[in-house]
C-alpha cells in the first residue's frame, strides 16, 4: 500500500498579492508605499503559513523533523535507541498502540533494551518456572538480532542451593525454587567496555544516561509483579543460553548471595565475575 | 528575525511576538528601499504596520498554541484534555460539585417541604481556605412531623474545596424549627486534574488494554476509580506500587492529600484495579474488600506520621512586612506540600544530620519548601531555619507525613532590609 502524500503549502500569499494587483497600479506613484506595505503583511502571512504547514508535517512521526521525534517518543512512552536512525525510530512511534497494549511482556521487554542499546545485542529475559522437584527450570524469552523472538523451556538453577536474602526476609533454596515471578535479564555483549582486560573484579564503563535509561526501561516495560533479580551483561555468548545450561560458568544453585564457601571451607565469589557484570535493581 | 527552513519545533511552538512581527516588515521594507523607520509615528503607514502587527501577532500565537496541543507534553489546559480524549481515549476528570447525603430529623411537629435548591445546610467546619462549604438539596423532599430522611445535597462551589467529613454538615441555613441536620458520611466532590497529572495519566493509559499487568496500567485504574457509592473520581492523589514478594504479588498504598483515604474511594480503587489492571495469577494486596458479594485484593490506606517540629524562620523583609504575614505564607506552604505528590508515600531517600540514608520527610526538603513559601511574598528571603525536636523522620513504605505545623509551633523571626 503506498504512503500517503503529505499535504503541500500551495501559492503564496505575496503571489496572490502580486496577480490581483496591475503592474502599472503597483508602480503608480503613491501607491507603491502601500502595495509594499501590504506585501510586507502578506510576506509575515506566508511565515505564518510554513510554520502552520511545517506543523502540520511536524505532527507526521517518521516524515517529522528529527527534532519532533522527542516529542512523539515523549507522547508515546517510547525512547530512540542510542544509534537508532529517525525511520526505524519513526516506526515504531508509528506502531505504538500495539507496543503500548504489550507493556508488561516479556518479549516486548526484551526487544525495548535491544532497540535502546546502540548494538542492539541479543536480550534474554529468563523468567523462573515454579517446579518444585528436578532441576530448577525457567522460560527463556530472546529477542534475537534478527529481530525474531523466542521462547524456551531449560534449565535455570540460580539459588536452589544457597537461597537467597531480599531486603526483608531471607528464604531457604527450596523456597527459592517455587519464586515464579523473579526474572534475570541478560544482554549479550554489553556494549561498554570493562575496564581493561575481562578479568574478575573489573568494572563496566557505562554512561549515567544509558544506565538511568535501560532501568527506566525495564520498570516500565516489565510487569509489575515480576521481581528482577538482575540485569546481566554477558561478555560471553555461551553463558546463560537454553542450548547449554550445563556451560561452565552458568548459575550452579549458589548464587543467592555473592559469595559461598568452597570445599576447603574458604570464602570465594559465587557468581561468575569473570564473563558478566551485573545490575541488581533495588526492590527488583 | 531569520527564518531558516526546516523550522525547528522549538521555533514552530514559539509565537511571534508583535514587535518581533513588525521588526520583520520594517527590515522588509527597508528591502525593497523604502525607509519605514522614518515614518511618522501615528502616520497612515506606521500605524498600518503597527496594527497588522498586532492582528499577525494573535494569529503566531492561535498557530503555536495549536500546534503546542498536538504533543502530550506541550499541550495545557483545554488542548490537553482535547489531547487526551482523541489520542489516548480517555475522559478527562472533570471537576465535581461535592455530594452526598444527609440525614435530617425532625424532632417537633412542622412541616416542610421544599423543591430542589431551595433548602441550604452548611458545615459548621471550615475548609483550607477558610470557608464554610454550604450545600443545598438536590430534590425537593417533604419533611413530616417525628420524621427521619435522607436527602441528596451537592455543595454551592466545585471542587474539593467543599468536601466535608461525616458529621461536619449540622446547621440549617434555611430555618427548620425543630430538624436537626448531621450526614453520616463524607461528601465529596473533586478538583480539575492539574495539566501534569493528566500528562501522567496520558501516559499511564498508553497501557490500558495490557493484560500483563505493568506498573502504569495500575497507576491508570487508581487515577480513573469512582467512589463506590457516590460515583464521585475518587479523592487520591498518591500511591505507591511496590513488587511485594517473588510469588506475583502487587501492594499498593493510596492517600488523598490530607493523608487519609475515604474507605468507599478505596473500595472504588480495589474495584478499578480489578477491572483493568491485575492478570490473571497476580494478587493485589495488602488487603482484601468484598463488593457485591466478590472478594477482591485491594490496596491499603496509607497510615499517617504527623511532622511536627518546633520551626523558628529567620526572613530578610522589606521594611513593613508583617511577620504574621510571612507565618501564614509558610503555614499554606507547607499544608500545600504535605498535601501534594512532592510528599509521597514512604518519603524520599536521604540523608539525615549524620549522613545516614534512610526514607522519609527531612528537615532539608521542608527547608526548601519554607524558601519557597517565604519567597512568594515581595521582597523576602528565607536566611535560616531552625528545627527543634525530631526533624528528620523515618517512614514506612506503608506511611505518609501529614503536618502538625502550626502558628504555634511556627516562630518568625524579620530582619528588615537596610536596618
Amino acid at each position: 500500500m503506498p504512503i500517503p502524500a503529505l499535504p503541500t503549502i500551495g501559492r503564496s500569499l505575496r503571489e496572490g498579492l502580486a496577480s490581483v494587483t496591475p503592474t502599472w497600479l503597483i508602480n503608480l506613484p503613491g501607491f507603491r508605499n502601500l502595495y509594499s506595505v501590504a506585501w510586507t503583511i502578506c510576506l509575515i502571512g506566508d511565515c505564518l503559513r510554513e510554520i502552520a504547514w511545517e506543523g502540520q508535517i511536524a505532527t507526521y512521526p517518521g516524515a517529522c523533523q528529527p527534532d519532533a521525534l522527542v516529542l512523539h517518543g515523549q507522547s508515546r512512552g517510547l525512547l530512540q535507541g542510542e544509534a537508532e536512525s529517525n525511520d526505524h525510530f519513526g516506526a515504531r512511534l508509528r506502531a505504538w498502540r500495539v507496543t503500548g497494549n504489550q507493556q508488561g511482556k516479556q518479549a516486548i521487554l526484551a526487544q525495548q533494551i535491544q532497540q535502546y542499546l546502540g548494538n542492539n545485542p541479543l536480550v534474554r529475559v529468563i523468567q523462573r518456572l515454579p517446579i518444585l522437584s528436578g532441576p530448577p527450570v525457567a522460560m527463556y524469552v530472546t529477542a534475537n538480532t534478527d529481530g525474531t523472538v523466542s521462547e524456551t523451556i531449560a534449565n535455570w538453577d540460580w539459588d536452589s542451593i544457597s537461597g537467597y536474602t531480599d531486603d526483608v526476609t531471607t528464604y531457604v533454596g527450596p523456597v527459592c525454587r517455587g519464586f515464579w515471578a523473579d526474572a534475570w535479564i541478560v544482554v549479550y555483549p554489553g556494549e561498554w567496555s570493562i575496564a581493561g582486560l575481562i578479568t574478575p573484579l573489573t568494572g563496566q564503563r557505562v554512561p549515567v544516561v544509558a544506565h538511568e535509561a535501560i532501568l527506566n526501561l525495564v520498570a516500565q516495560w516489565k510487569g509489575e509483579h515480576i521481581f528482577v533479580r538482575a540485569i546481566m551483561f554477558s561478555y560471553n555468548a555461551l553463558l546463560f543460553d537454553p542450548t547449554t545450561p550445563g556451560h561452565a560458568g552458568n548459575p550452579d544453585g549458589t548464587w543467592g548471595y555473592w559469595h559461598k564457601i568452597d570445599n576447603s571451607g574458604n570464602v570465594v565469589a559465587a557468581r561468575n565475575l569473570t564473563d558478566v557484570r551485573y545490575w541488581i535493581p533495588a526492590h527488583g | 528575525m531569520a527564518f531558516i527552513l526546516p523550522l525547528t519545533v522549538q521555533q514552530l511552538l514559539t509565537p511571534l511576538t508583535k514587535d518581533q512581527i513588525r521588526q520583520m516588515m520594517v527590515d522588509a521594507l527597508t528591502t525593497l528601499g523604502l525607509q519605514p523607520n522614518n515614518w511618522a509615528p501615528g502616520g497612515v503607514a506606521s500605524s498600518l504596520l503597527t496594527v497588522a502587527s498586532e492582528r499577525l501577532a494573535s494569529l503566531s500565537t492561535d498557530v503555536s498554541a495549536a500546534l503546542s496541543d498536538q504533543w502530550n507534553p506541550t499541550a495545557t489546559g483545554p488542548g490537553l484534555e482535547l489531547l487526551s480524549y482523541y489520542f489516548y481515549g480517555n475522559i478527562p476528570p472533570q471537576p465535581t460539585f461535592a455530594s452526598g447525603f444527609l440525614t435530617l430529623t425532625n424532632t417537633g411537629g412542622g412541616l416542610f417541604s421544599y423543591g430542589a435548591g431551595q433548602a441550604l445546610f452548611a458545615s459548621t467546619v471550615a475548609n483550607s481556605r477558610g470557608v464554610f462549604p454550604t450545600y443545598y438539596n438536590s430534590a425537593s423532599f417533604t419533611l413530616n412531623p417525628h420524621q427521619t430522611l435522607i436527602i441528596p445535597i451537592t455543595c454551592t462551589f466545585v471542587g474539593t474545596a467543599g468536601n466535608s467529613a461525616p458529621g461536619f454538615i449540622t446547621q440549617l441555613i434555611t430555618s427548620m424549627l425543630g430538624v436537626v441536620a448531621s450526614n453520616a458520611n463524607p461528601v465529596l466532590g473533586a478538583d480539575a486534574l492539574p495539566d501534569d497529572d493528566l500528562r501522567q495519566l496520558n501516559l499511564d493509559s498508553i497501557a490500558k488494554n495490557s493484560v500483563f499487568g505493568p506498573r502504569s496500567i495500575y497507576s491508570y485504574a487508581i487515577r480513573t476509580a469512582t467512589n463506590i457509592v457516590t460515583g464521585a473520581p475518587v479523592n487520591i492523589n498518591r500511591w505507591s506500587i511496590t513488587t511485594g514478594s517473588h510469588i506475583g504479588d502487587v501492594t499498593i498504598y493510596v492517600c488523598g492529600p490530607d493523608g487519609s483515604t475515604d474507605s468507599n474511594d478505596l473500595a472504588g480503587a480495589a474495584l478499578n484495579i480489578e477491572n483493568l489492571a491485575r492478570p490473571e495469577g497476580i494478587t493485589v494486596g495488602p488487603n482484601t474488600v468484598t463488593i457485591a458479594g466478590n472478594t477482591i485484593g485491594s490496596p491499603a490506606a496509607a497510615s499517617t506520621v504527623t511532622y511536627s517540629p518546633g520551626i523558628t524562620i529567620y526572613v530578610l523583609a522589606p521594611k513593613g512586612t508583617n511577620a504574621t504575614d510571612v507565618q501564614t505564607a509558610a503555614l499554606n506552604g507547607l499544608d500545600n506540600f504535605f498535601a501534594s505528590p512532592a510528599n509521597p508515600i514512604g518519603g524520599i531517600i536521604a540523608s539525615d544530620d549524620t549522613n545516614t540514608n534512610f526514607r522519609g520527610i527531612f528537615e532539608s526538603g521542608v527547608t526548601g519548601v519554607l524558601a519557597q513559601a517565604v519567597a512568594t511574598l515581595p521582597g523576602c528571603v528565607l536566611l535560616s531555619a531552625r528545627f527543634t525536636g525530631v526533624s528528620d523522620v523515618a517512614l514506612l513504605a506503608s506511611q505518609v507525613a501529614v503536618t502538625g505545623i502550626t502558628s504555634s509551633t511556627l516562630s518568625v523571626a524579620l530582619q528588615f532590609q537596610g536596618a
